[in-house]
């Protein structure tokens, strides 16, 4: 069931109804039958997948807080294998296959393993690490195991953020199961236009963006210069609008609810550097990196050699978390030498900021702003290519310019633009001018404001939306 | 207790509240929606040129004694001037870039017989897009517009999915993704020529090109046959016979065929519909006039302007031939 789906719109009336009209003691019970059918809406014999997981990090997480010393790290493994073993096999089993064939081939042998006819599970890489963050902060002391079986599904399966996060963690989470949740009149309404905004940006913005995207990038040797140049940003904010937008509903329904989910964006196109950029874009992934990995791995209390392989290595496998293809690969490998060659620029180049007048300091920005832009529109070539040839392609025919352009017709480029300028307006607003930090575009009181200004979004939802374009792209993950 | 109350009372109070000024914005997206809706409704219908205005015409203002409908392969393929010439007959060509199936000419040929009954309409099919196509279901929203003037094209629509009903309440809905099309047209229409719709192609495929490997490739186990346009093209056919329209199926040159066997089982039932209601299936898909000839193609499913102006004469000397339409 896609949140862009009028299935949904009726799924979320009903659920949300329901839950403030059954009692207190009912409603877990009652949004976890809803996200199962929620889960079981996609493809539902991979609600096995998620009942095995959810089995076995529950016993896992209450013998973690029953055991001390060795036997705590054996059950701690046996949860991760377990996890990460589903992975292995739905997500990476045929790439890893695919490259000893390749391999087998340049020696002109024959691979001898079998491919698996699968489809990868709807969400599998954020549910595994919503279930791992669990088992690891029982492990690690800073969560009580959960007694109810029941809750602790619910946590794994809670539908607003089952398939694509933001990624939870269990002392965030879990308690607000227990917690009684009135209707709130100003949070209901808070979520509600969260979720109309977070639509917007994915059927008005994304979806309009990605026509004129996989236009160019299905023919990428047939494109030059401007017209690469133009797809690739229209697709970091396709891949933005789209991302954001389907956080956006996700809070916004939880929140409808009474329930906090964490912030999974915030205005990343305005970082000033890459190190930036990523406490800024998929925060919940981000954090898990770092909380669960980068820190494991010693994060930066170790030598400098060590501290700049840690770095790479955890974006190496952020690429890998996103798909199993050598573009996603090489996705996070570069997003990592930015973080290792802006580290080192630092060193180098000790400024202050503080000396600089204050419109010095203006411009260095929007400098930064920009540069850094362009790096992660780099990067996203890898992401959104179809095969790591392609994007060199890409890149190659970037600085082609004595091509022509493809307009697509100009209809798309012409939304395309009217989208993103709303956009950048309503964020730099968010950025530079509101008060009080918000994921919403408004920040007014008058009434009257309020009703036009949303009543417009879904208007322009209804006239310029592509509906029917399909799923999220983070689903695949 | 007294904390409980309290909160019962004040959930009361929000759901009041709320039901009250979710009214009130339900009432606002209402009235905006009527009044956008109503304004680009009227601008929709006031374009004098683009895709739109080619739909529009020939169902409104059209008045010719020869109609050809049909997709893209229709337009750029049928110069109405030439048939005019040969059969002495008014011709016009409503065929429509864009890859619409079957469910657009039956709608064209719905509406405009409510006013006008052409003597021949040609519709140009490839029998093998009969076959089940999401792109086909999707591509019939190109009839939103005109569904609250013609509801017939309700019948279509309902097809696209199961919440259209719904969306259909809304009246900007029906000019989703048009506004940039109602704007171009309306402002700038002398900008954009418009020649009876036929629209010649001048490129030609070029010798390296027609070298290459450029045939019609296609799988033909992949094209799953559909009920639902089998449906519409009978019913295209039973309105031509109601309304005593002589109808004429064609299925115009392609540059190459890779394959032996032309047609899928989808294609094959499509025929036979066409056998057993027998109405003129004129196939050229193979004919040696075309194959393999360059330069009367820009692509390998397009005549360029000179095998537009070859295949024309073909096909009205067969009108006459036929005796379906005699020069006067």
């Amino acid at each position: 069931m896609l949140f862009n789906s009028f299935q949904f719109v009726f799924f979320f009336v009903i659920v949300t109804s329901l839950y403030f009209a059954l009692p207190h003691k009912y409603r877990w019970f009652m949004l976890l039958m809803a996200s199962c059918y929620f889960y079981m809406s996609f493809i539902p014999i991979y609600i096995l997948i998620l009942l095995f997981t959810i089995i076995i990090d529950y016993y896992a997480g209450i013998y973690l807080e029953k055991f001390q010393g060795k036997k705590r790290k054996t059950f701690l493994i046996i949860s991760l294998i377990a996890n990460v073993g589903i992975l292995a096999v739905f997500k990476y089993y045929n790439f890893i296959n695919d490259n000893i064939s390749s391999f087998l081939g340049i020696l002109e042998h024959k691979n001898p393993i079998p491919y698996l006819s699968i489809i990868l599970p709807i969400g599998l890489s954020f549910h595994t690490f919503q279930a791992m963050s669990y088992t690891i902060e029982v492990y690690r002391g800073n969560q009580k195991a959960e007694k109810n079986f029941g809750i602790y599904a619910l946590y794994v399966m809670f539908y607003p953020q089952l398939v694509a996060g933001p990624i939870e963690r269990p002392q965030n989470l879990l308690h607000q199961f227990y917690e009684y949740h009135e209707f709130d009149y100003e949070r209901v309404v808070q979520g509600l236009k969260l979720m109309l905004w977070g639509l917007f940006k994915k059927i008005v913005i994304a979806d309009r963006l990605s026509i004129y995207v996989n236009a160019v990038y299905s023919n990428p040797d047939q494109h030059f210069g401007f017209t690469l140049i133009l797809a690739t940003i229209f697709f970091a904010f396709q891949i933005y609008c789209d991302f954001s937008g389907y956080s956006e509903i996700a809070i916004g329904s939880a929140q409808v609810m009474g329930f906090k989910l964490m912030t999974n964006f915030k205005r990343p196109y305005f970082a000033k550097s890459v190190s930036e950029f990523w406490k800024r874009w998929h925060i919940s992934l981000s954090t898990w990196f770092s909380d669960y990995l980068y820190i494991s791995l010693g994060g930066n209390r170790v030598s400098i050699p060590r501290w700049y392989f840690n770095l790479f290595f955890v974006f190496l496998v952020s690429g890998l978390w996103h798909g199993a293809n050598w573009t996603f690969i090489i996705w996070g490998a570069l997003n990592g030498l930015y973080l290792i060659f802006a580290l080192i620029k630092n060193r180098l180049l000790r400024t202050s900021e503080k000396s600089r007048p204050k419109i010095i300091k203006s411009g260095f920005n929007i400098v930064n702003i920009l540069i850094t832009f362009a790096l992660i529109c780099l990067s996203w070539v890898f992401f959104r290519a179809n095969s790591a040839h392609d994007a060199f392609v890409i890149i190659r025919n970037m600085f082609k310019f004595n091509m022509p352009f493809y307009s697509g017709g100009w209809k798309q480029i012409f939304y395309g633009f009217v989208g993103l300028f709303f956009l950048i307006y309503v964020e730099f607003k968010q950025e530079f001018y509101f008060e009080i930090e918000t994921r919403l575009p408004l920040n007014s009181f008058s009434i009257v404001r309020n009703y036009l200004f949303y009543a417009m979004l879904l208007i322009s939802i209804i006239l310029v939306g592509v509906f029917d374009a399909g799923q999220f792209i983070y689903f695949q993950f | 207790m007294m904390l409980v109350s309290l909160f019962i009372f004040n959930s009361k109070m929000h759901y009041k509240k709320f039901t009250l000024r979710l009214v009130v914005f339900l009432l606002v997206i209402y009235s905006l929606d009527l009044m956008i809706g109503s304004v680009l409704e009227f601008l929709f219908f006031k374009q004098k040129t683009g895709p739109n205005y080619q739909i529009i015409e020939s169902i409104t203002t059209n008045k010719a004694d020869l109609v050809i409908l049909g997709n893209s392969r229709a337009q750029h393929h049928y110069n109405p001037r030439i048939i005019s010439k040969k059969t002495g007959f008014s011709s016009v060509n409503a065929g429509l870039n864009g890859g619409y199936g079957i469910y657009l000419p039956t709608f064209q040929v719905e509406v405009m017989t409510i006013n006008h009954n052409p003597k021949v309409i040609i519709v140009e099919i490839e029998p093998n897009t009969l076959s089940y196509n999401k792109l086909n279901y999707y591509l019939i929203k190109v009839l939103l517009p005109y569904v609250d003037r013609y509801p017939n094209a309700y019948e279509f629509l309902k097809l696209t999915d199961n919440y259209q009903k719904i969306k259909l309440l809304s009246k900007a809905y029906k000019y989703n993704s048009l506004i940039f099309d109602i704007i171009i047209y309306n402002l700038f229409s002398n900008k954009f020529a418009y020649v009876k719709s036929f629209i010649p192609i001048q490129k030609s495929l070029n010798k390296i090109d027609s070298v290459a490997n450029i045939g019609v490739n296609r799988n033909l186990n992949t094209f799953i046959s559909d009920l639902n346009m089998e449906l519409i093209l009978k019913k295209l056919i039973y309105i031509a016979k109601i309304k005593n329209i002589k109808l004429v199926i064609v299925n115009s040159p392609i540059y190459n065929n890779e394959v032996n066997d032309n047609y899928s089982f989808a294609g094959k039932k499509a025929i036979q519909i066409m056998n057993d209601n027998k109405i003129s299936f004129w196939d050229y898909s193979n004919d040696t006039s075309f194959l393999n000839k360059y330069y009367l193609f820009s692509d390998k499913l397009h005549l360029n302007d000179k095998g537009a102006e070859l295949f024309s004469n073909i096909i009205a000397d067969r009108l006459v031939a036929e005796g379906i339409m005699k020069n006067s």
